[in-house]
């Protein structure tokens, strides 16, 4: 049983039901709480790849701004 | 580790909470290894690819680079006129034209749309976007269009002017 933030593991022996790493609250009795591994989910993968895409686009464009303005210069 | 009372000036009340930590396992290590190779990989997968659209959608409003083939619009446009009166003109001269007044009004019936143009026994030149210059070399042999700048270099696969032999040519001046 892990932490769905920061995948710290879980000791549901512990009261109160938190993470000891994040204090992120979790529910043994509740599977959408925890992690079972400590590992991203699908989702959160997903998210990954949506926010590598995106900060490499917006890379790409700082990059042609420098060579729309080098362009310029000469 | 032992437990902590409260009465600290942090404020916290029971245990520390950093005395409720287990300790990370060599099983822990080995999925943060992973994880890191996750977040790794990803970025060395879609971070060229992504650099690159980026790049070529903010330069030139495509997903793709420049190459030659993106100035046949503008040869068939702009530069064939020219080059065919020039063509015209050595047909009947035997020699290049020096400039663009030599082609008008015989040659060419109106100024040619873009004024980047030049002309010259040398041959043709044609500046145009992105810095890029096409040009037309007319040595036989090599006679073609090409285009040179930053972003593209190399032959435009447009075929060389060919014009019909004059029935009965003028002599040379």
């Amino acid at each position: 049983m892990y932490c769905k933030k920061c995948y710290g593991k879980l000791d549901v022996s512990l009261l109160p039901h938190a993470c000891p790493w994040c204090d992120r609250a979790f529910d043994p009795a509740d599977e959408a709480t925890y992690r079972p591994r400590p590992f991203p989910s699908i989702g959160r993968i997903a998210g990954y790849v949506l926010a590598t895409t995106i900060f490499s686009l917006l890379v790409g464009c700082v990059v042609a701004l420098f060579q729309m303005a080098g362009a310029g210069g000469r | 580790m032992a437990e902590k009372a409260k009465s600290s000036s942090l404020g916290y009340v029971g245990t520390h909470p950093i005395a409720r930590r287990p300790p990370r396992d060599p099983q822990w290590r080995h999925w943060r290894n992973l994880r890191i190779l996750l977040r790794v990989g990803l970025f060395v997968l879609l971070a060229p690819p992504s650099i690159y659209v980026g790049r070529n959608l903010v330069l030139f409003g495509k997903p793709t680079t420049l190459s030659p083939a993106d100035f046949v619009p503008t040869v068939q446009n702009i530069a064939l006129p020219t080059v065919r009166a020039m063509k015209e003109y050595e047909r009947d001269t035997g020699h290049l034209p020096d400039r663009m007044d030599d082609l008008i009004p015989k040659y060419l019936q109106s100024p040619p749309m873009s004024f980047a143009q030049r002309v010259g026994d040398s041959g043709y030149e044609l500046f145009t976007k992105y810095n890029q210059v096409i040009t037309y070399d007319f040595k036989p042999g090599a006679e073609g269009w090409s285009v040179h700048g930053p972003f593209a270099n190399g032959p435009i696969p447009v075929p060389p002017v060919t014009i019909l032999p004059t029935a009965k040519p003028s002599p040379s001046p």
